[in-house]
């Protein structure tokens, strides 16, 4: 047995389980997809700012490479030896035109180039250049560059750094590119990792000298040239010129270690962001668990509570129920008014117990009667029996015995069949049967079985017809009735009383009337005369074959025919039962 | 035993009337109420039968009536009606013991008896004098051994006496306990009955058992043993 109301809370449980399940699915997915779209924003924007680091330490190494770089392009540029092209200047050209020309000493080309520094001597002094000089004590060219400065000719100079080693010349790399311009690259060498910048700057300016005189080298003016335009093309003169090949690498793990602590670190700053992404997700789907369980909780307290409120209607009935008793058939509902869906059920109740109690009193009522009814005459005739046993008798004696048994007998018959007759009618088992009868004929029948018993009272019995009498009618249930009233008038009547028996029929039915001048019905009885067993004076018919029975089964037959039935009684003078039937269709309509 | 049988179905009143005379008690009949509250009221009857669904006045009203002025005769109430409500109300009612129709015979003899022995206040069913042996529920009678035949009415006598024994009873009392309402009063009737007992009892033992008491009646012997003393006045 299932209770409602604990079906309805899991019901409404499961509901609120499942709506709570897809909120928190929900609010879950949404939660989350909106952490994971903020956290690949920030992984973006944290890489790129990385990135921006990273570039902005390889920039800054970069520049410094390059500094260096253009320091010693600076440098090389005003420090260019031509200590094998010095010679020249007497030995070749100088003997030429000192042959040539008189005074063609004064005139020797390389005199002139270096008195008028113009750009055939530079041209010619870069031709021959082989040599670049730089102080390398300046603090400024440091001691971990390996630099290496050449020209179209040769190697012109090494860093001190670089000893006897040499970086690979790159001239192809070098012829490539245009003057002034730059290029850093990574290269591995002597088992280092090591960042170079090639850089490509004309010379401008060469100096003979004699190798074993050297001038100190000037300082290095950083502003004329300091960030040349690498879009701006390049003097024709320049880039005519002939170039220094500038190389200068230096060791690179410094800046891989940069490089690499910056990754560790956005590596660890990523991995605290999705640590702590993770656990704001863990700890909203935890708080999302215990609101979703409390409000559970909550509900299915409060749907409980809510529930048994709803049902308690639904209890009070059963209450109410569960007390009716044999006892007691009322439907005692008790509290406030029932709810509009129980009002059906509570009245139909009240009204279905009212009928069975009113059904139930009859039926014990009766039962009891019956039962009397049965058992006087069946005390009545086992008494008989055993009396007669008790001790031998005469013949004639024995005979009394079985005589008043068949006595007693009879009277039983008779009241079963008025029991039988009268359950039919209240099952309503009997079918009307309709058909023509003559309702004069029907009264002298009747009074034809009757008259003997009345005679035996003494009373004068008349019958009076009024024509015509035929009708379309029962005759069973006509018979039953007016005999039953006859009966009735036998008994009740005075010695030497009168029976009037009247019938007649008009257009709207059929009239039967039985007077007597009998004891008569006080006013009182003029309702329960009609009850079965009733009896106005018991004394009358103790006796009797009635046993109370005739005024019911006419009542039940008149009933049956849709007819009423009326009494008129006058104590001491006598009483008139008036039964009416209609005969007409339209009146029929019970049946 | 005088009994008034107050039942309005005359067959059954008939049968009844003439099972309980068979059995030695005088039976006056009531077929409805008022006739059976004016016996009860102007007659000592030992018991009363009594049915409940009677003409003009019910059992039930009738045994009110009577436990109300006093009388205090016992009523067995005969009723058609077996449910427990009904024999409670007669019980509470003043009713002493009840029967369901249809009955046994000799179920209803055994309650009337017990009933009359109850009345005089005696439990058990065989009542002792000397050596004279009533067994009021067999009917049976020995004196000193023997078995004594009686006929019912000389049976009803000497349980009468038996009743009363040690106690003086008058003619009148015999009369109005042993013969009914349609029995005609001839003046020697009890003595001529006293006559036959003692024949049958006394005649032949000693010591006597049935006294008379001149003027007053007569009496049995109360005591259970030896007399005390010599019993006198003989007839």
């Amino acid at each position: 047995m299932k209770s409602i109301r604990l079906s309805m809370v899991i019901y409404s449980l499961l509901l609120l389980a499942a709506a709570l399940g897809v909120v928190g699915l929900l609010v879950l997915e949404t939660t989350s997809n909106a952490l994971e779209q903020k956290q690949s924003t920030y992984r973006e924007l944290l890489c790129t700012q990385y990135e921006d680091r990273k570039r902005e330490q390889i920039e800054k190494f970069d520049e410094r490479l390059l500094f260096h770089a253009r320091a010693l392009a600076n440098m090389a540029q005003s420090h260019v030896v031509v200590s094998r092209a010095y010679p020249l200047r007497f030995v070749s050209l100088g003997l030429l035109t000192a042959t040539v020309t008189p005074h063609g000493h004064i005139v020797s080309p390389l005199w002139v180039a270096e008195q008028t520094d113009d750009a055939l001597a530079a041209f010619l002094g870069m031709s021959v250049a082989t040599e670049v000089q730089i102080d390398e004590n300046l603090q400024i060219l440091g001691e971990s560059f390996y630099s290496q400065i050449e020209l179209r000719r040769g190697r012109a100079w090494r860093s001190r750094a670089l000893g006897d080693r040499s970086l690979p010349s790159e001239r192809e790399q070098f012829e490539r590119m245009q003057m002034f311009d730059w290029k850093f690259e990574d290269i591995e060498l002597f088992g280092l990792k090591l960042r170079r910048v090639l850089l490509k700057v004309p010379v401008v300016r060469v100096r003979f000298q004699p190798p074993e005189f050297r001038i100190p080298a000037r300082p290095f003016d950083n502003t004329r040239r300091d960030r040349p335009e690498r879009s701006a093309p390049p003097s024709p003169r320049i880039n005519e010129a002939t170039p220094f090949f500038i190389q200068s690498a230096v060791d690179r793990s410094e800046l891989d270690r940069a490089l690499i602590d910056l990754d560790a670190e956005l590596k660890k700053q990523l991995e605290e962001a999705d640590l702590e992404n993770r656990a704001s997700l863990a700890r909203l789907s935890q708080r999302l668990f215990w609101i979703s369980t409390l409000t559970f909780i909550l509900a299915g307290i409060g749907a409980f509570g809510l529930i048994s409120l709803g049902l308690s209607p639904l209890r009070r009935l059963t209450e109410a129920v569960s007390r009716i008793s044999e006892a007691d058939f009322r439907l005692h509902y008790r509290g406030p008014r029932p709810p509009r869906e129980l009002v059906p059920i509570v009245e139909r109740l009240t009204n279905t117990l009212a009928m069975l109690q009113r059904a139930f009193e009859r039926e014990k009522q009766a039962t009891a009667d019956i039962s009397h009814e049965l058992r006087t005459p069946l005390a009545g005739l086992l008494t008989t029996i055993e009396v007669a046993l008790r001790k031998s008798r005469s013949a004639e004696e024995y005979r009394e015995t079985p005589s008043d048994c068949r006595d007693i007998c009879r009277q039983l018959t008779q009241l079963v069949e008025r029991l039988l007759t009268l359950t039919r009618l209240d099952s309503r088992a009997d079918v009307v049967r309709r058909e023509p009868v003559d309702l004069g004929e029907l009264a002298d029948q009747c009074t034809a079985v009757i008259r003997p018993l009345a005679r035996a009272h003494g009373l004068d019995l008349q019958v009076r017809k009024e024509t015509p009498v035929k009708v379309h009618s029962d005759p069973d249930k006509l018979r039953e009735i007016i005999a039953n009233l006859l009966h009735n008038a036998v008994e009740y009547n005075r010695p030497h009383g009168l029976i009037d028996l009247f019938v007649k029929t008009d257009d709207r039915g059929l009239l039967i009337q039985v007077r007597d001048t009998g004891v008569g019905i006080p006013p009182e009885f003029r309702e329960r005369i009609f009850e079965r067993f009733f009896r106005a004076d018991p004394s009358r018919n103790s006796a009797g074959t009635h046993a109370g029975l005739g005024l019911s089964i006419v009542r039940g037959c008149v009933e049956l025919l849709n007819g009423r039935i009326e009494v008129e009684s006058e104590v001491g003078q006598g009483s008139t039962f008036r039964v009416f039937i209609p005969t007409k269709p339209k009146t029929d309509n019970g049946v | 035993m005088r009994v008034l049988l107050v039942e309005d179905n005359r067959a059954l009143s008939r049968s009844l009337k003439q099972g309980l005379e068979e059995e030695g008690y005088a039976v006056d009949v009531a077929f409805d109420g008022d006739e059976a509250s004016f016996k009860a009221e102007s007659t000592d009857y030992d018991v009363i039968v009594l049915d409940l669904m009677l003409p003009k006045v019910d059992g039930l009203s009738l045994l009110q009536r009577w436990r109300a002025k006093g009388i205090a005769t016992h009523v067995l109430v005969l009723t058609a009606r077996g449910t427990l409500d009904d024999k409670v109300k007669g019980l509470d009612l003043g009713a002493d013991d009840y029967l369901t129709k249809p009955f046994e015979l000799e179920e209803l003899l055994a309650r009337l008896r017990a009933l009359v022995r109850r009345s005089h206040q005696v439990k058990s069913p065989i009542i002792k004098v000397y050596d004279l042996e009533i067994d009021t529920a067999s009917h049976t009678v020995r004196r000193a051994g023997r078995e004594i035949h009686l006929t019912p009415r000389e049976y009803s006598l000497l349980e009468f006496l038996a009743f009363h024994r040690g106690r003086v009873v008058t003619r009148t009392m015999i009369w109005e306990h042993l013969y009914d309402e349609n029995d005609e009063n001839t003046s020697n009737v009890v003595d001529v009955y006293i006559r036959y007992l003692r024949n049958k009892i006394d005649k032949g033992f000693s010591p006597a058992l049935i006294l008379t008491r001149w003027g007053e009646g007569y009496m049995l012997r109360g005591e259970e043993t030896a007399p005390k003393e010599p019993p006198e006045g003989e007839s």
